[in-house]
């Protein structure tokens, strides 16, 4: 076990960014009609950062893959764009709104949350809240039951099987 | 072929659901049971031979087959495509046919056996249907025809061979039937709730089969799906293990469903509350099932698991429309009749009222109580399930109604699946501490403290290696809290046995197993979700990637690693071509470029030597990696003999630790061979994600087992 642990002491060391790991994009083709919101970032941020965005967009042509695990082409293509339309400056924003222009709202593997699709987003939120009024509902009917007659046989022996009555026993034992 | 057999098949099992009642009836159902078990399994068989001798005249062989496919791949065409998976599926239910009917020959389950089988034979007339009408693999095929439409769509004279995907690892002769013992398993508790509402009763005699045999196919469909990310991981190249595409969540689905039947059947059974709910939960997880076999075989949705589009879609529709209707109408009609015969559930904690009626307690007794631990862990799962069905569907119904088409992908199932997962994970710490009924305020402290320190210091260690990021730690925490939580209800009783009782710990644990086997089970089960949860939290909280364009013997430098690529070569194997890349990696410098030929010359020597002995080879070379990992790694890029996929299948390598995970996928190997496009991932503690699976069947297996308690309580 000390060993293991030893061996993981690895990762307390942050490790330098070799160059290779940067980014270092050949001259860009800007959007058209589209200014770049930023100012240009540093090199080792860019390849990250789209990794990170191209896993909320998804390759058009493939089964269901994003555009920065999948192996085909078009993916290797658009994420090479989205690398590039980074480094020239273009914000998250931008770049998502630029594919989304460019293939449709179909691109985006987190969609979006208005219209008819905030259902997405509330339905579960609904489930949530049943859940919770049902557990309140429970929770209050024990309240209300007369005389609280469970607390008059401690913890019912009863239910309980041979195993949790030793457990039980041990536990008052050590109070 | 075989269609006659098929043909004969189908009417038995028509007479069969006529006849359940006498007890004559009975055992006409019976042998009409086994009969179809055999006829189905004889089927799968001479579909196997088949393949085996590759006879093209059958219309399934002819389009997976391929003389240059070797023996084992021949053998797991049988589930590669669509007429042949359903098929297998046919052959799975045929096994779980008998095993139901050894189960049903005890006299105390003779009121319910006729309406199991029953249900369960019903299944089967769908799926007999399906293998003899639409889906049928042995339909003749004219060589001629044949040879020409191979030459018309360019497959080579061999034969096609099945999906690449499916060649292209050994988990793959695994997982599809691992999963498929899962999904088909589940029509076995499915035919025993029904059977309970069709018989009118319920009592606790009935409920130990419906949940053990709900425990047998759940734990398939875990280590099914476990081995499912695992594949994924091995062979897609991307370094990942889940992407909630719809036929993972298709599975996931009843498996979330499955765990919260086997934790509410327990509050069933003792407490005789939560039954209508819980039978509910059981009939919903055959269904998701069906719609699982469903979407990963009608091709409505887009994923890389659609190795098959075909017309069978809307038969499949109606099939599971009907038993959903069926199980409404059941459950409405009949669940009322359940309430005269159920007393002895639960019947312990009743309450006697002073007029003589006997009504059951309230449900909750308290908030520190295993009841309502079980309540909010239920709540979790249905919403889960729910948000995942939601998501799963929801383009289909966009798609429909507003004629736009729009994705739910990953970044949407994470942002629900973590918070639920979590309180989930966290749940299974509270619930195990908490007793049945209440737990009385002044133990909460002494009962949850240990748990919370350990999470705790589980939490330091990991942060004092450096991971700080706030919530794959939370996670930590949470793992850490349900370890202890879990491991201390195992421990107390033994120490008390060792410190009473003068028992060696041994003994103690021993016998503390014997006789809380299904408990201990549960334990075991939490441990491998514990063990998935710590992995997760911090194989992607920490995933590191990057591609690298590395020219022959050059070396770079990742995460504190030294990758050098030595070179490449092309191999040939009957069934497909590869290019291999050969890797040097070690952690720090590298050593001198003659050092590492020598290196990768002796690695070519000892793998060839493993493989020759076969599995056992490869397990224990994974073992040893695991200690002293070696330092040659061979991404490939496979081509595939006779595919219509024209694309190579990336086959990454991966050098994996205790510790972590660097992981090598070849991406591009530009034509003149004097560099190699890598992407190389590090994911910290990856492995351990996999350990889940031995531990969940381990724990299954224990609480299973029957007992020789059991066996003289079902008896009496």
């Amino acid at each position: 076990m000390i060993a293991l642990l030893l061996g993981l002491q690895a990762y307390g060391q942050t490790i330098p960014t070799p160059a290779a790991e940067s980014y270092t994009p050949q001259a860009v083709e800007l959007i058209p009609g589209v200014e770049p919101a930023a100012a240009p970032p540093q090199a080792h941020e860019i390849d990250p950062r789209a990794r990170a965005l191209g896993r909320k967009l998804r390759c058009p042509v493939c089964q269901g893959s994003n555009i920065t695990d999948s192996p085909s082409p078009t993916a290797k293509a658009m994420f090479e764009r989205t690398r590039q339309l980074m480094a020239a400056g273009y914000t998250d924003e931008q770049i998502v709104q630029y594919f989304v222009d460019k293939y449709t709202e179909f691109v985006l593997l987190d969609p979006q949350s208005d219209g008819s699709n905030a259902m997405l987003y509330l339905a579960p939120g609904l489930g949530v809240g049943l859940g919770l009024a049902f557990a309140i509902w429970a929770v209050v009917g024990w309240r209300k039951e007369p005389g609280e007659s469970i607390v008059a046989q401690p913890a019912a022996p009863d239910t309980l099987d041979d195993y949790e009555r030793r457990l039980l026993a041990e536990l008052n034992a050590d109070e | 072929m075989a269609a006659l057999l098929f043909a004969t098949l189908g009417s038995v099992m028509g007479f069969v659901a006529g006849s359940r009642y006498s007890e004559r009836a009975w055992q006409l159902t019976r042998t009409f049971a086994v009969a179809f078990s055999g006829s189905m399994l004889a089927a799968n068989l001479l579909m196997v031979y088949a393949l085996l001798v590759h006879d093209f005249t059958v219309s399934y062989v002819a389009q997976v087959g391929s003389t240059e496919s070797p023996t084992i791949i021949s053998i797991i065409s049988l589930w590669s495509s669509l007429e042949g998976s359903i098929l297998f599926w046919g052959g799975v239910l045929a096994l779980y046919v008998l095993a139901i009917v050894n189960l049903l020959r005890a006299p105390e389950y003779r009121e319910y056996a006729p309406w199991a089988l029953h249900v369960m034979l019903g299944i089967a007339i769908f799926f007999s249907l399906l293998v003899s009408s639409i889906a049928d693999p042995f339909a003749y095929l004219d060589p001629d025809t044949l040879r020409h439409d191979w030459a018309m769509r360019g497959v080579a004279e061999t034969g096609p061979g099945p999906n690449p995907l499916l060649q292209n690892h050994w988990l793959m002769a695994v997982h599809p039937p691992t999963l498929y013992l899962g999904y088909v398993g589940m029509a076995a508790p499915f035919s025993l709730i029904c059977a309970a509402l069709l018989a009118g009763r319920l009592d606790s005699g009935w409920m130990t089969p419906v949940r053990r045999w709900m425990l047998v196919p759940w734990a398939f469909l875990s280590v099914g799906i476990v081995l499912g990310g695992w594949w994924s991981y091995a062979v897609l190249g991307w370094g990942g293990a889940w992407a909630w595409d719809p036929v993972e969540n298709a599975s996931f689905m009843p498996w979330l469903t499955g765990t919260a039947f086997l934790h509410s059947a327990m509050v069933l059974q003792r407490r005789g509350l939560l039954r209508d709910w819980t039978l509910t939960l059981g009939l919903a997880t055959f269904l998701l099932t069906m719609l699982g076999t469903f979407m990963t075989r009608s091709g409505v949705f887009n994923s890389v698991h659609s190795f098959t589009q075909s017309d069978i879609g809307p038969t499949f529709l109606t099939f599971i429309f009907i038993t959903f209707v069926y199980s409404v109408v059941l459950l409405a009609t009949r669940s009322h009749l359940l309430d005269r015969e159920d007393k002895d559930l639960g019947a312990l904690t009743n309450v006697l009222g002073p007029d003589g009626k006997v009504t059951p307690g309230s449900l909750v007794r308290g908030l520190l109580g295993r009841e309502f631990a079980i309540l909010v862990q239920n709540a979790l799962f249905t919403v889960f399930t729910f948000t995942v069905l939601l998501g799963t569907v929801y383009p289909l119904l966009v798609e429909q109604f507003e004629d736009r088409r729009i994705s739910v992908g990953e970044p949407y199932f994470d942002r629900w699946a973590l918070p639920v997962g979590l309180a989930i994970v966290f749940m299974m710490g509270v619930g195990p501490v908490l007793p049945w009924g209440r737990m009385p305020t002044k133990q909460v402290a002494s009962r949850f403290v240990p748990p919370v320190v350990v999470g705790a210091v589980l939490t330091g260690v990991i942060a004092s290696m450096g991971m700080t990021k706030p919530v794959p730690l939370l996670a930590v925490f949470v793992s850490g809290f349900a370890l202890w939580s879990n491991f201390n209800e195992l421990l107390t009783p033994v120490l008390q046995r060792v410190r009473q009782k003068g028992e060696n710990p041994v003994t103690a644990t021993v016998t503390v197993v014997k006789r809380t086997r299904r408990r201990f089970g549960g334990h075991i089960a939490h441990y491998g979700v514990v063990l998935a949860t710590f992995a997760l939290a911090l194989s992607r909280g920490y995933r590191v990637e990057t591609d690298f364009n590395i020219p022959v013997e050059g070396t770079i430098q990742f995460q504190g690693y030294s990758v050098t690529f030595l070179g490449r070569e092309l191999t040939k194997e009957s069934h497909r071509d590869s290019v291999v890349a050969r890797i040097h990696a070690v952690p720090g410098d590298a050593p001198d470029l003659s050092v590492m030929k020598e290196e990768a010359q002796e690695w070519s020597e000892t793998s060839k030597s493993f493989l020759r002995r076969g599995v056992v080879g490869v397990v224990a070379s994974g073992l040893i990696d695991a200690v002293a990992p070696r330092t040659i790694f061979e991404p490939k890029m496979n081509y595939y003999v006779g595919s219509k996929m024209k694309d190579p299948i990336w086959s990454p390598d991966v050098r994996s630790t205790f510790s972590s995970d660097l992981y090598f996928s070849l991406i591009e190997v530009p034509q003149d061979g004097k560099s190699v496009q890598l992407k190389l991932i590090r994911r910290p503690f990856m492995a351990w994600l996999w350990w889940s699976a031995p531990l969940i069947l381990l724990g299954t297996i224990i609480a299973v087992w029957p007992t020789k308690r059991e066996t003289m309580g079902a008896a009496a």
